[in-house]
């Protein structure tokens, strides 16, 4: 996998906005909105028709607080050792159990803004009855999680040392689109007799534009000064931004048929009918990573 | 050393292939970085609703369900990235042995002693069907658990499920339920979460197909207003 010097500069280009830098704000308070109208008519010779539809904004904010995560490859602060084993200084006579004051903590700040409609309307002829059922939903959604935390290569030792902590960014944006639509029928053939079907269609597309992380490390100077630098190297590659686009389309249809009859003086019905389910996913997808020394990443890439 | 914020180094100013360049590296995926497939499925079933007398009623049926998953393309990972798991091929698809036919009985049987009370049994087989997102080798990294979420490097298969009902209902009045049941599953190859430790101890969580499950659990519902829980408390007292 050689790229060219040209192909890499240029694509490289195509990321103006570095969308890894962090501001902060206040949350504001969820909001949401609705309206919905229905309506019925009644025509001559038991026909009737109606609709319904809604629409919906909704904007919600949420905060998830970390106090203290071990979880993965961030340290733990606590150490056990059983008595019986030695400290370098002592041989233990009871289990020790030590914890310590550090934290690998952080925020997690979640959004999600959603605009949805709906639109139903049917139509009654006698014992003929058809529906149309259709729905839209477009939602953003945005995650991003602060997390500082300590290294689990070093061990607890190199905390207790004055290691700082390393700062990680998760940046998640999801835009999803979701269309479905679905026509249904009944029809009473006669008192006994009733016949059902539906087609539906759903259409469902999930873009995942720039998934971002990204770590910084925090280094001291000679001066005592700490500054902090983009990890490139630490532990393979901790500077990703990634791309999907996922494109959904399910496609339901059935038909059933069902018959009552008497058997003495008690009801019994017999439904019979088949199911069909066509779900189709087509995901496109890029993986891109910040290097700082090209030469020597083709040369690990082939 | 210069010392350039991230936002000036990213802002695309400082991109270049030389010794020490930097910028954004797209990882090729081999095959392709596209992900295809479908499922289909079709199912036939017939059902029969039979009130014997006044307080016996039992519906029953049987459906059949026909399911295949054509995987059309898929990337494979590379190995230099975290995301170097490859995606199962059609081959170790196949190799799993999905049932392409499942037949799914079930009942339930009422029993209605007094008009306002219910004890019902049923039985019935359900399948669940792996998702896309779980069959898809791809890394997304999940902060909260501080792990790399992968799905299933060799293939997942449906889970069948053979689920067992008892409930007790009472209807004191109109739009109020008072119930309690049991139910049990037992599931064959249930999709299940794990986590394995990769390099440094960072997390990977993928699924598997566990081999079997048991499931055993109670549940009450009580739904009704105050009035008629006074009057429900005054009715047990009188007795």
């Amino acid at each position: 996998m050689m790229n060219s010097d040209k192909k890499f500069v240029n694509q490289s280009a195509n990321f103006t906005q570095d969308n890894l830098t962090n501001y902060t704000s206040n949350t504001p308070i969820n909001r949401s909105f609705g309206v919905a109208l229905g309506r019925k008519y009644q025509l001559k010779d038991n026909t009737k028709w109606g609709f319904i539809g809604a629409l919906r904004l909704e904007n919600t904010y949420r905060q998830t607080q970390i106090d203290h995560s071990e979880r993965g490859d961030f340290v733990e602060n606590t150490s056990f050792r059983h008595a019986g084993s030695s400290d370098g200084v002592r041989v233990l006579k009871y289990n020790e159990l030590t914890q310590y004051g550090f934290k690998n903590s952080g925020t997690t700040y979640k959004n999600k803004s959603a605009l949805s409609g709906m639109f139903n309307g049917g139509v009654q002829l006698g014992g003929h009855r058809l529906t149309s059922r259709n729905i839209y939903v477009q939602m953003f959604t945005n995650n991003l999680t602060e997390i500082s935390y300590f290294p689990f290569q070093g061990g607890f030792q190199e905390v207790i040392d004055g290691q700082p902590p390393v700062l990680r960014f998760t940046n998640f944006s999801e835009f999803q689109r979701l269309m479905q639509n679905k026509l249904e029928g009944r029809h009473r053939v006669n008192k006994n007799i009733e016949t059902n079907w539906f087609l539906a269609r759903t259409k469902l597309n999930r873009d995942i534009k720039d998934a971002s992380q990204m770590d910084y490390l925090t280094k001291e100077t000679s001066r005592g000064e700490y500054y902090n630098i983009l990890d490139v190297d630490r532990r393979g590659f901790n500077t990703v931004r990634q791309y999907f686009d996922n494109q959904e389309t399910d496609y339901n249809w059935g038909a059933d048929i069902s018959w009552k009859f008497k058997v003495g003086e008690f009801d019994n019905r017999i439904k019979q009918g088949i199911l069909g389910h066509l779900n189709i996913i087509q995901i496109k997808m890029s993986r891109l990573v910040w290097v700082w020394q090209i030469r020597l990443m083709e040369q690990v890439a082939i | 050393m210069t010392i350039v914020p991230v936002s000036k180094l990213l802002n695309g100013s400082y991109y270049n292939t030389s010794e020490q360049g930097i910028g954004w590296f797209v990882f090729a995926f081999e095959g392709g970085d596209q992900f295809e497939a479908k499922a289909e499925k079709r199912a036939p079933f017939i059902m029969l609703d039979n009130k014997f007398n006044n307080w016996l009623r039992l519906v029953w049926g049987v459906r059949a369900e026909n399911y295949k998953y054509t995987q059309i393309s898929t990337q494979q990972g590379i190995s230099v990235d975290r995301a170097s798991l490859d995606s199962a091929t059609q081959e170790e698809l196949d190799a799993l042995g999905e049932e392409s036919w499942i037949y799914m009985p079930s009942f339930n049987l009422t029993i209605s002693p007094t008009k306002s009370t219910n004890i019902r049994i049923a039985h019935s087989r359900s399948v669940l069907r792996p998702q896309f997102s779980e069959r898809l080798q791809s890394v997304i990294y999940d902060p909260e658990r501080n792990a790399d979420i992968i799905g299933s490097p060799k293939g997942v298969k449906s889970s069948v499920t053979k689920n067992y009902d008892f409930k007790l209902e009472w209807y004191p009045s109109l739009g109020e339920t008072v119930s309690a049941g049991v139910y049990y599953k037992d599931i064959d190859n249930p999709i299940e979460s794990v986590n394995f430790s990769g390099l440094e101890g960072v997390s990977k969580i993928t699924i598997i197909n566990s081999i079997h499950a048991k499931y055993p659990n109670g549940v009450s519902k009580f739904l009704c207003f105050i009035n008629s829980m006074n009057s429900v408390i005054k009715r047990s007292l009188q007795k």
